[in-house]
C-alpha cells in the first residue's frame, strides 16, 4: 500500500535500463498489464517485455473518432488513454458467484473462491488511478464490499505514468483528477524524452515500490531532471482544451430533469451502451442464473450490466425507463450528480473515453454546457 | 478530488451473496396466482427480521426475486411470505411444493419506522400485493397495543376474490385493537357487502388525528402517490407518510445499481422512505 512518506522519494531510470523494471516485476511474480498496440487502438494487455509497449506510437482522438499515429520519437508512453482501463482486471466482466448442487431434493450452495491474479499495472494514468479509487468506494466498503475485488486490489502493483500529452477529449483538469497523480500508486514514472536524453523520473509511493526498484541501476535526481519532468506535465496541461464547468453541478441536474436538452440528446443517442462499457467508474452488474442439462447443477454469474438497456429497470409491469431519454438521463445524472450524494464524489474522472468512443460523437461536456442554457435554476 | 491511500477493513465473516437453504414447511393458495409460504432454515438459526424488510428468494436454476417478509407466521423459527406469480421466478415459487428447498438471502432493507409510531394514530394503507409487507407490522402493534393510538388497516383490492389473508382479516376485525376496512374496486352490492371503490375513499372512514398520525403505505406507485396527496390534504406531515418502494433488484446490497431511484439505492437505503425524502423524485417520469 502506498505510504505518504515516500512521496518525496525520487530517482532516475535511464531508458536503456527500462527492461530491468519489467524483469524485476516478473521476478516478484507479477503478471504485467500495460499498453499494447492492437490493430486499431492502444489497448491493455499482458506485457512480456518492453517490445510489447507501443513504442513510437500515439493517437488522435475526437468525439466519435480514434486514430493511431506515428510519433516523431521513440517514446514508450507517448499516447492518450485507450478504451480499456484497470476496471476489466479488478472488476472482471464475468465472474462466477456460486454453484448449487441438487441431490435428493437438497440444495448445497458452494461459494466461488476465485484465484487472485497478482497484477502489476504499468502505465496507469492519473484519471484511471482516480477511477480505481472511486470503484474502491463501492466494492471495498459497507454491505457492497466484494472480497475478491479487495484481494485483487490489495495485490495490484500500480505503476503510474504521468501524462505528457492530452487528447482533445481529456478534461481531467476540470475534474481535479490529473494530469499528475500525487499519490495512491506504488511507483510513478514521468517519461522525459528529447533529442539528447531519454529517461524516467521515478516517484516512489510505497515500501513495496521502493523494494522493487532497489536492484535497478538508478541515479540520483538533479535539479534539471525535475525541471524537465515538470515541463512534461505542463505540456499535458497546455494541450488540454476541453473543460467541464462543475460548479453546482448536482443542483444543475436535480433541477433540470425535464430540460429540453434531454430530448435533443435522446434523438442522437442510439443506446448502444458503449459509453458505460468504456467508462472506468461504471460499476453496475447483473445476475445470470443457469442450470445444467441434467438439472443437477446450477450456477450464478455476476456480469457487467448497462443502464442503457430496457431490461435494466425491468419490473413485471414494464420497464421503468422505456425511453432513451430517460436512460441517457439516468447515465449522465448518475455519473455527474447522484453519485455525489451516494459516494461523496463525482463519478466522472474526465478521461474522455465516453466522448471518443461514442459512435455518434456525443460529448458529455457539451451536454452539461447545454443544460446550463435555459436551466430552470441559475446555478452558475 | 484528491488521491488518497487505499485502506481496506477486515473481511466480513460470510458472503452476503450466497443463499442459504430453506425448506417450504407449508404452502397455501391465497387466491388466483397468489400463494403463501412458511419457510424454515435447514441449518438452525433464528429468523430475525424487522417488519418491512425483504428477502431475496432463489428458485433452483430459475432465478431470484425480492419478496417482502409478511411475518414469521407466529413461529420464531420461520418466515412467512406471500407471492404473486407475475413472471419466471414468482411462477416457479407458485409451483413449488411443500418440502421443496429454496435459497434465501437476507433479510435486507431498513423496514418500517415502528419506533416512531409509538403514541401516534396509525394508518396502514395497502393496495393488492402491498398487504404482506404491512402485515408484518401487525404482531408488533398488537404485542404493545397500549403504546399506540388508534390503528386502522385500509386495504384495497380489485375484486372480492383478490382479498388476501381472508380468515386472518376476519378475526382481526372482530377484535377491538385494529380497525379493518376493505375496499373492492370491481364489485356490485351482490358480490361484496362492504365499501366499493378505491382504497383512498377509506381514508375518510378511518379515525385519526392528523397532527399525530403516522401512515405506512404499500401498493402500486400511482396509488401511493394519490394516497400521499389525499393525506397531505388532511394535514398529515410529509415526514409522517412512509412508502415501501419497488424497483428491479438484483443484489439487494447496494452494489449492482439496478434499484436506483435518483440518488437512493432502494435496497440499501429503503425500501421504506418518508414521502419527504422521495417527493423530489416521485413525480419525475421514468426516473
Ligand atoms: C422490496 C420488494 C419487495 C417485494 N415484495 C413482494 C412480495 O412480498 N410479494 C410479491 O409477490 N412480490 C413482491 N415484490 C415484487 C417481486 O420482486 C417481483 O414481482 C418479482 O421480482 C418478479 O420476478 P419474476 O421473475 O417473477 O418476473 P419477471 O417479470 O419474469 O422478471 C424477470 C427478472 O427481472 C427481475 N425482476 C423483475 N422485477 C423485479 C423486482 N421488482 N425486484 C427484483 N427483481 C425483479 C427478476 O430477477 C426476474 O428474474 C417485491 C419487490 C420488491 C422490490
Ligand atoms: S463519464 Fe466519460 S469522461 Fe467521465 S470517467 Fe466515464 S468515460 Fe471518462
Ligand atoms: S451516449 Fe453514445 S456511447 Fe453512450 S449509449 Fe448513447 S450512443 Fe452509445
Ligand atoms: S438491488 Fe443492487 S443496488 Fe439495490
Amino acid at each position: 500500500m502506498p505510504e505518504p512518506m515516500f512521496l518525496e522519494k525520487k530517482k532516475i531510470l535511464q531508458r536503456q535500463d527500462f527492461g530491468k523494471l519489467i524483469d524485476a516485476l516478473h521476478q516478484e511474480g507479477y503478471t504485467i498489464i500495460g499498453p499494447v498496440l492492437s490493430e486499431t487502438a492502444i489497448s491493455y494487455g499482458e506485457i512480456q517485455s518492453e517490445t510489447d509497449l507501443p513504442i513510437g506510437w500515439t493517437d488522435i482522438q475526437e468525439a466519435g473518432k480514434y486514430q493511431l499515429k506515428r510519433r516523431p520519437d521513440e517514446a514508450l508512453f507517448g499516447y492518450n488513454v485507450g478504451f480499456q482501463s484497470m476496471k476489466k482486471y479488478l472488476f472482471p466482466p464475468r465472474q462466477r458467484l456460486f454453484t448449487v448442487d441438487k441431490k435428493a431434493g437438497r440444495l448445497t450452495f458452494v461459494e466461488e473462491n476465485p484465484q487472485i491474479q497478482k497484477y502489476a499495472f504499468l502505465g496507469v494514468r492519473s484519471c484511471d488511478l482516480h477511477a480505481a479509487l472511486i470503484q474502491d468506494k463501492i466494492f471495498s466498503e459497507g454491505s457492497s464490499r466484494d472480497k475478491a475485488y479487495v484481494r485483487r486490489r490489495e495485490e495490484a502493483f500500480v505503476i503510474v505514468v504521468q501524462c505528457g500529452q492530452s487528447s482533445s477529449c481529456c478534461f481531467c483538469l476540470s475534474m481535479g483528477t490529473g494530469p499528475k497523480a500525487e499519490g495512491g500508486f506504488d511507483l510513478a514514472l514521468t517519461e522525459c524524452i528529447d533529442r539528447q536524453q531519454h529517461f524516467f523520473l521515478i516517484e516512489i509511493g510505497s515500501l513495496r515500490g521502493e523494494k522493487l526498484i532497489s536492484s535497478l541501476p538508478l541515479k540520483d535526481v538533479k535539479e534539471e531532471d525535475l525541471l524537465f519532468a515538470a515541463r512534461v506535465i505542463d505540456n499535458a496541461k497546455a494541450q488540454m482544451t476541453k473543460v467541464m464547468d462543475t460548479k453546482g453541478i448536482k443542483e444543475l441536474f436535480y433541477s433540470n430533469w425535464e430540460h429540453p436538452r434531454w430530448d435533443d440528446v435522446a434523438s442522437r443517442c442510439i443506446a448502444c451502451s458503449t459509453c458505460t462499457l468504456v467508462c472506468p467508474t461504471c460499476f453496475c452488474w447483473t445476475i445470470e442464473d443457469s442450470i445444467s442439462l441434467t438439472d443437477q447443477k446450477a450456477e450464478r454469474w455476476k456480469r457487467w450490466d448497462f443502464c442503457y438497456s430496457m431490461e435494466f429497470s425491468h419490473l413485471p409491469s414494464g420497464s421503468v425507463r422505456s425511453s432513451i431519454k430517460s436512460r441517457y438521463r439516468q447515465w449522465l445524472s448518475h455519473k455527474l450528480a447522484s453519485w455525489i450524494d451516494q459516494f461523496g464524489m463525482s463519478g466522472c474522472v474526465g478521461c474522455g473515453r465516453c466522448i471518443t468512443w461514442c459512435p455518434v460523437g456525443i460529448d458529455i461536456t457539451e451536454e452539461v454546457a447545454a443544460l446550463r442554457v435555459q436551466s430552470k435554476e441559475d446555478v452558475s | 478530488m484528491k488521491a488518497k491511500e487505499c485502506q481496506f477493513v477486515a473481511e466480513p465473516p460470510d458472503s452476503i451473496l450466497l443463499p442459504k437453504a430453506f425448506i417450504i414447511e407449508k404452502k397455501v393458495i391465497e387466491c388466483s396466482r397468489v400463494v403463501s409460504l412458511w419457510i424454515a432454515p435447514l441449518e438452525k438459526n433464528e429468523c430475525a427480521f424487522k417488519p418491512g424488510q425483504f428477502l431475496m428468494v432463489y428458485v433452483f436454476g430459475v432465478g431470484e426475486a425480492a419478496i417482502s417478509l409478511a411475518g414469521n407466521g407466529g413461529d420464531q423459527g420461520k418466515y412467512f411470505l406471500t407471492v404473486r406469480a407475475v413472471g419466471s421466478v414468482t411462477r416457479a415459487i407458485e409451483q413449488a411444493k411443500e418440502k421443496d428447498i429454496l435459497g434465501i438471502r437476507g433479510p435486507f432493507g431498513n423496514g418500517w419506522p415502528i419506533q416512531e409510531a409509538s403514541t401516534k394514530d396509525i394508518l396502514l394503507i395497502a393496495g393488492g400485493i402491498g398487504l404482506p409487507p404491512l402485515w408484518s407490522t401487525i404482531p408488533f402493534f398488537l404485542q404493545n397495543r397500549s403504546r399506540y393510538g388508534r390503528i386502522s388497516l385500509l386495504y384495497g383490492v380489485r375484486t372480492p376474490q383478490d382479498i388476501l389473508y381472508k380468515d386472518k382479516l376476519e378475526s382481526l376485525s372482530k377484535g377491538k385493537d385494529i380497525s379493518v376496512k376493505i375496499a373492492v374496486e370491481l364489485a356490485t352490492a351482490r358480490t361484496w357487502n362492504g365499501h366499493i371503490g378505491n382504497v383512498l375513499n377509506l381514508i375518510s372512514h378511518a379515525q385519526f388525528s392528523p397532527p399525530s398520525t403516522i401512515v405506512f403505505v404499500c401498493g402500486p406507485e400511482p396509488m401511493m402517490r394519490f394516497c400521499a396527496y389525499t393525506l397531505l390534504k388532511y394535514g398529515i406531515a410529509k415526514e409522517h407518510i412512509y412508502f415501501s418502494m419497488e424497483r428491479n433488484m438484483r443484489c439487494a446490497i447496494g452494489s449492482c445499481g439496478h434499484c436506483q431511484f435518483g440518488p437512493l439505492f432502494l435496497c440499501k437505503n429503503g425500501p421504506v422512505f418518508s414521502y419527504q425524502t422521495i417527493e423530489p423524485f416521485l413525480n419525475i417520469a421514468e426516473i
